[in-house]
Formats: structure tokens, sequence, C-alpha cells
């Protein structure tokens, strides 16, 4: 019994590739299954094959030589190895078993592993055999409790959907049909059933509301996706809003009071120009939940920009002796109706108006230096004149005083000489840049 | 019981590799197919006639009839086709040494040497018949057609011209 099995067995085998054709045996040209060699002349076969040859005729299937079952033996185990390690797919490849495995494993997986393997019902009365995978769920009528509708003991193959005499609705009460009874009655029903004729529609229908309801929830996705930018949108134009302060207005609220006279005092000249500090009197929080809260309040706009005055003196530059009227530009307050464009050109305006008046009261500048600087070198050649002639005096009186030739090596010190002589040193005292470098100083240059 | 099942199956299945084998792979000159698709044991097969021979540019069909032993016992094979060889029996039987089953010598003068053996194939078979075809003197000793066997001997020309109109009726019936 089991060596006719294991011989159908290698019949049934499905390679997975193509196998060297020594591995075949002559006979029924498949890879060798349980091979057998002869002794007398070493010829190779399946055991099965050769001796059912054997038993029609005793001879060696190739070359004829007489042959006896007892001059068959298993061949060498190299041959035995290298058949039953070829790959083969499982037997029931058929019915979906993707598995491969060597051809000496394919017995174990059959037995344990294969879900496609039919297996007897272990059940004793049942002499079915079910797939291993279906064996769970494969049940029995005597499995089931009697049917509870129509007292049937074993429901047999009429009960495979349900009792006939079982109450079932109609199966387009979704749809409003209202009929009930008894299951076998349905499909007549069916054919009379206002709703079946509405069968497509209703599926059409079905159809339609699940597509519309994917595009509602798709555009509900959408929807907060815009409200989170709407939200982060907000945010930027209340800081927007906050930076341009009085420049920004709502097309309904162009018409501010600028004639609000302010009352406190404010830096003049400087501007804070960091944001924080550019408002130091805003006193109103933007609200959170008002989108454009009204903020700037007129009043706050004049306490920040009074029209000033820059006072136009330069007591510093200009001579003690200078008599001309201190002159003082007058600016323009800054225009908080018009456009923040028509803000930044008025600036432009003062900046060059500036700009002139600053190059004017330089070059004017200039030109009090120049006259005062050849004033003071006209005085200075005048002094320089005066020591001069002093000199030549003090020079012929000492040569006068000491006649002889005790003088004669020895060079004059102007300063000994200076100080040798109170007259002179209070003459040259009030003058003590002069008595070095007289003759080669800057006063020339001028 | 499980014998003959087993002996059944295997020549079956070793007959449907062998099939699915030659319209795979056709060999030159034979084209083999089954008479009823149900029935792998009969074979009908269309031998085209040699070249360079008397059967040349002849279809010759043929039926080949496997018993359920096979490989252990050789198929019949009977022409269809009207056949003029010493060694073809009138009524189309072929009767060559390896379709001999290797028990019985009931010739009595072949040699089992020359007998059936498991290891033939259809293919074998039928070349073996093709060649059988190309012989130009063809075997007389103990003829299957007497009467053939004969007229080889006594008239060859003639023998050849039957062979060749033969042939050339053969070729007509397959175009017909």
């Amino acid at each position: 019994m089991t060596s006719s099995s294991s011989s159908s067995f290698s019949l049934s085998y499905s390679y997975v590739e193509a196998v060297n054709p020594n591995l075949l045996c002559c006979i029924c040209r498949t890879p060798f299954n349980v091979p057998a060699t002869t002794k007398s002349c070493s010829h190779t076969f399946c055991w099965e094959c050769i001796c059912s040859a054997i038993a029609v005729l005793p001879q060696c299937p190739i070359d004829r030589s007489p042959l006896s079952l007892e001059d068959v033996s298993l061949a060498s185990p190299i041959v035995r190895h290298m058949v039953s390690e070829l790959p083969v797919y499982c037997t029931h490849r058929s019915l979906g078993c993707d598995h491969q495995c060597e051809r000496q494993l394919l017995e174990h997986h059959l037995k344990d592993e294969c879900l496609y393997e039919p297996l007897p019902c272990p059940e004793r009365k049942c002499d079915q055999f079910i797939k291993r995978k279906d064996l769970k769920s494969h049940s029995h009528p005597d499995d089931h409790q009697s049917c509870t509708t129509c007292d049937l003991k074993f429901p047999d193959a009429s009960h495979a959907s349900g009792c006939p005499d079982a109450q079932v609705s109609c199966e387009h009460q979704p749809h409003g049909c209202r009929w009930t009874g008894r299951q076998a009655d349905r499909p007549d029903h069916l054919e009379r059933c206002p709703y079946e004729p509405l069968k497509e529609f209703f599926l059409m229908n079905s159809k339609r509301i699940t597509a519309l309801e994917a595009e509602n929830q798709r555009l509900k996705d959408r929807l907060e996706e815009l409200a989170f930018v709407f939200d982060r949108s907000r945010h930027d134009v209340h800081a927007m809003k906050y930076l341009l302060h009085p420049w920004f207005k709502l097309p309904a609220n162009a018409s501010h009071n600028p004639t609000t006279s302010s009352s406190t005092s404010s830096p003049t000249g400087t501007m804070p120009l960091n944001g924080t500090d550019f408002f130091p009197h805003s006193s109103s929080q933007p609200d959170e939940h008002d989108p454009f809260p009204e903020i700037f309040e007129g009043e706050t706009q004049h306490t920040l920009f009074p029209p000033h005055r820059i006072p136009f003196q330069y007591p510093h530059l200009l001579p003690p002796d200078h008599t001309a009227p201190p002159t003082s530009i007058s600016v323009a307050p800054l225009d908080l109706d018009g456009t923040l464009e028509h803000t930044f050109t008025s600036l432009r305006d003062s900046v060059v108006v500036l700009a002139k008046t600053v190059e004017h009261t330089g070059r004017r500048h200039d030109i009090a230096l120049t006259t005062e600087n050849v004033r003071v070198a006209e005085e200075l050649a005048g002094v320089k004149a005066a020591v001069r002639g002093i000199r030549q005096q003090v020079h012929r009186i000492m040569m006068e005083r000491v006649p002889g030739n005790e003088m004669g090596d020895k060079r004059m010190d102007p300063d000994m000489m200076v100080s040798g002589n109170p007259y002179l040193r209070s003459v040259l005292g009030s003058y003590p840049a002069l008595t070095k470098s007289i003759p080669t100083t800057s006063v020339t240059k001028l | 019981m499980s014998k003959a099942q087993s002996s059944s199956t295997q020549s079956n299945i070793i007959l449907k590799r062998q099939l699915m084998e030659l319209q795979k792979r056709p060999v030159e000159g034979i084209s083999a197919g089954l008479v009823d698709d149900d029935n792998i044991l009969e074979w009908e097969v269309m031998l085209i006639g040699p070249p360079d021979t008397l059967y040349e540019g002849g279809f010759f069909k043929a039926r080949l009839s496997f018993p359920t032993e096979f490989p252990l016992l050789p198929p019949k094979m009977k022409f269809i086709t009207p056949m003029w060889h010493p060694n073809i029996y009138p009524d189309g039987g072929v009767c060559i040494s390896i379709l001999h089953e290797p028990k019985d010598d009931e010739y009595g003068y072949e040699s089992a040497s020359e007998r059936w053996l498991p290891v033939h194939t259809v293919e074998s078979i039928l070349l073996s018949v093709i060649s059988l075809l190309s012989s130009d003197n063809p075997d007389t000793g103990s003829p299957a057609n007497v009467e053939a066997a004969v007229q080889v001997r006594n008239d060859l020309a003639g023998y050849r011209k039957k062979v060749r109109r033969l042939a050339r009726q053969s070729a007509e019936a397959a175009w017909d």
C-alpha cells in the first residue's frame, strides 16, 4: 500500500525547474523516486519501476542482462540525496498552495502544514474530507440546534440560508417596504414589491450620496484649512495694524479729529524707532475676539507726534561777537490724516529742506571762519614785526653794553636774554606760543 | 486493486507527459494527437514520408493503442493509410521487433534482444517505423505481408512503383 502510494506520488511531483536528465528514470521518465541500482550492470531506476519491469521480464530494461530482484539494491546515497533535494511545488498547487520545498520535505508539509490538504473530519459519523484551512469552519448538521422556527430537528440543505419559515422582512426595508413574511415567500414578494423596479434607482442614489458625502468631507477639510489660514492672516493683519498705527485706517473711519491739541510733553528731535517704544502711549491693546478693533484714538496720535520746533542755534560754532539773529526752522506737524505714502513724501520734503539749511549754514560758517583766520593772521604778522623790531633793539643794546671780546665766542641765547630782561619777559609772557616758532608758523598758511 | 489502479495512473501520466513533450517540441516528420481527448491510450499519429525514399511526400496516418501496463508492455501500431510493405500487415498492423511483447516468443525467430523494453518511448517507436520505411531493401524474412515480400523479391521495380503510387495517393487523401 505504502509503496504503491509512493509510486503514484513520484508521478505527481511537480518540479520547480528542469531536472538533470541523468537523474531521470528511463522507465517512468521522471526523477528517481527511491532510486535503485542493479548490482550486475549498475543501471539506476525507480525502485517501483524496476520491480514491476522485472515482474514482467527478468531483464535489465537497458541492456537486457538477466536480472532478478536480488540484484537490485538502493542506489548510492549521493544519488538518493540529489533526487530528494530537488525543489518541488506542493501537490495542492492547483488548489492555491504556493509552497515550494525540497522533495523530501513535501510529505511533512502535506502532513502538518499544507492548508489545502484534505483531512478526514474528526467527527466519527462524518466521512467527508475537508481542507485543513476549512476544518475549523466545517460543521455538521448535528451541531446545529434544532431550528427554532420550524422545530426541524436536524436542519438540512433547505436550511442553508435560514429556515424557510423564518419571519424575514423585505430586502427593500431600508427604502420603505413594510412587507414581512416567510423566508420562502420572499422571492415571490420581490416580484411584486413596488420597490423592486426602483432597485437600480436606489443603487444609483446611494452611490451618489456616498460620493456627495465624500465631497462634503473634502470640503469640510478644506474649510478647516482655510479657517486656519484666515486665523493666521488675521494675526498678521493685527501685527501690521499695530506697526502702521496712525496710518492704518478703515475706509469708514477715515475722518479723525486732527485739531486736538497736545498737552503732554513729547521728546523733541529724536524719534524712537524700535517697534515697541514707537507708540509708548497707546493705551488699548488689540482685542483678540474682534478681528479689527479700533485701538487708536485721535488724541494719542497728537500726543505722539506734536508739531515741534527745532531751535536753530549753534552757540559753540559762532564767534561770540557774531550778531546774526538766531534763526529757527519750522517743521510741519506729521500729517496723520493722509496716507502713509503722503506722510513719507512730506517727511522727505522736510529732510530736503533740512539738508539745504544745513548746507547753507555750513557754507556761512566756512566764510565766517575764513574771515576770522585772515584777521588773526594779520594780527600775528603785526606782532611778529613788533617782536623782530624789539629783538633788534635788544641786540643792539647788548652789543653796546658789552663791546669787548668777552662775548665774541658766545652764542646769544634769546631765552637767557629775555629772562634777564624784566621788560621783555613781561611782553613775551602774554604770547607764550610765539617765543619759539614765530617765523614759520601756520600763519602763513592762512 | 491498488496495483491495477496505480499502474493505469502511471501509464496515463507517462503518456500525457510524452504527448505534451511531442507537441511542445515536435520531432521532424512526426505529428501526434489523441483520437479521443478523453482516452489517453489511443493516439493518432501522422508520419511524413522521409525524403529521398520511396515514401517521400506521403502522409501516413496511423493509430497507436497503448496497454494500461505501458511502459512495461509495448503499444500496438496500425496504419490507417493503405501501405504496401513486407513488414506491415495488409490490415495496416506494424510488425517490428521492438513492438513485440518481451515475454512470449510467438514468432520464434526473433532474438529477445530486439524486442520491447520499458525504456522505449513513443518517439523512439515512431523513429523506428520511419527508419523501417526509409530502408531501400526491406527485410523479407518472416514477412507480415507475404505478397509484398514476394514482389520485393521478384519485381522490385513494380514494388517500388506501387509504393510510390500509394505515397502519392496518401498525399492526395491528406489534402482532401
